[in-house]
């Protein structure tokens, strides 16, 4: 009997009784008559609880929260975003657009400049190369002459006391 | 017309819909209002942390799931809210400063007609009763009071009040037993008398 009573009472917060609810609970309160005032405190308490007054709201609440979450600045709810949300907000933007557009024209700058000079370098190399290469073809060819003239002086003999003075003054040298 | 459901509103709002988002606001303003003024134990604060729940609320949209019903998500949100509404009061003493004035506004609160559609009787509507039911309520366990007020209040099955609490079926209905049973013992006069009627 407790069982349906609670049950019943249960009930009660939730939905209007029906008939049939309501009849079990006359026959319950017929077999016992304590379960009426019991049912009433609920029933009081729930009326008590249901009084309980609206807090006042102010009339700008939504437009508080919405100035708060600055939708009217982009109309977006926050997300969690990827490369391309970042990439796609950033397009949007004028001052990325122009710092793009110095990013390229200083890299299109540099890149030529890089070029030039790498450009400056291989053909200052190739100079040096060449220049060395034809001094020491100038070399060589003093040192043959050079070494040409000494044979030549070696197969000399010797004929008279001034060419002593002569051929010792050429050795030295 | 059928009304839109809150789960299609909330998708509207994750697609960055502000007409949809006003549409959930309008509808659940005053339910978080009353939940948090009621939690707490004052509305001089209550709207500007119920807009912070409405701002969370837009905030999170993007991780919304359609599968939870939104009440459950927004109550949840509602009471993490009020919950560090009362632990921040609790740690800055200073606040109880402001009780006093609180007490007066509330109490102002009090000459607002109740728009709800189940209409309490007359000799309930007297400020007197109101004042020990609203101070039976402050006297509440926190939770206990939260279990109540979302079941009473705002209509809340107990399988939602017990997700939003984050404890089981049975531990959600033994709570709000012990607010009822402890509301009854505190009002006692005032039940026994109006059921004597």
């Amino acid at each position: 009997m407790s069982g349906s009573f609670e049950q019943l009472i249960e009930k009660s917060r939730k939905k209007t009784l029906t008939p049939e609810d309501q009849r079990l609970l006359n026959e319950l309160f017929a077999k016992d008559p304590t379960l009426k005032s019991q049912w009433d405190q609920e029933r009081r308490l729930s009326q008590m609880l249901a009084s309980l007054p609206q807090v006042p709201l102010s009339k700008d609440f939504n437009q508080k929260v919405l100035q708060q979450t600055f939708w009217a600045k982009d109309h977006r709810p926050s997300r969690k975003r990827g490369f391309a949300g970042w990439m796609s907000t950033l397009i949007e933007k004028r001052w990325a657009q122009a710092a793009a557009a110095v990013c390229v024209i200083s890299f299109v700058t540099f890149g030529a400049y890089h070029q030039h000079s790498q450009t400056l370098k291989i053909r200052e190399t190739a100079d040096a190369l060449s220049t060395v290469a034809n001094t020491a073809v100038e070399v060589a060819t003093v040192q043959e002459s050079d070494l040409e003239a000494i044979q030549v002086l070696g197969e000399y003999e010797q004929t008279s006391p001034v060419d002593d003075d002569l051929w010792l003054a050429m050795v030295s040298y | 017309m059928q009304e839109e459901s809150d789960e299609n509103l909330m998708i509207r709002v994750k697609n960055g819909d502000a007409l949809a988002f006003s549409i959930l606001m309008d509808r659940y303003k005053q339910a978080v209002v009353n939940l948090v003024a009621y939690t707490v134990g004052d509305n001089i604060d209550s709207e500007d942390i119920a807009q912070h729940v409405f701002i969370r609320v837009y905030k999170s949209a993007a991780n919304y799931e359609v599968r939870s019903k939104f009440t459950t998500w927004l109550f949840t949100i509602t009471k993490n809210l009020a919950l560090n509404e009362i632990r921040r009061r609790k740690r800055h003493p200073t606040d109880s400063l402001d009780v006093v004035e609180q007490e007066e506004d509330y109490s102002k609160t009090k000459q607002y007609p109740d728009t709800k559609a189940v209409a309490p009787d007359d000799s309930l509507m007297n400020d007197e009763m109101r004042e020990c039911l609203t101070t039976a309520l402050e006297e509440l366990p926190e939770r206990q009071r939260l279990a109540l007020l979302m079941f009473q209040e705002q209509g809340l099955s107990y399988e939602e009040i017990s997700e939003i609490l984050e404890i089981s079926l049975s531990s959600t209905k033994s709570l709000i037993f012990r607010a009822r049973d402890t509301l009854k013992k505190t009002l006692k006069e005032y039940l026994s008398s109006e059921s004597a009627t």
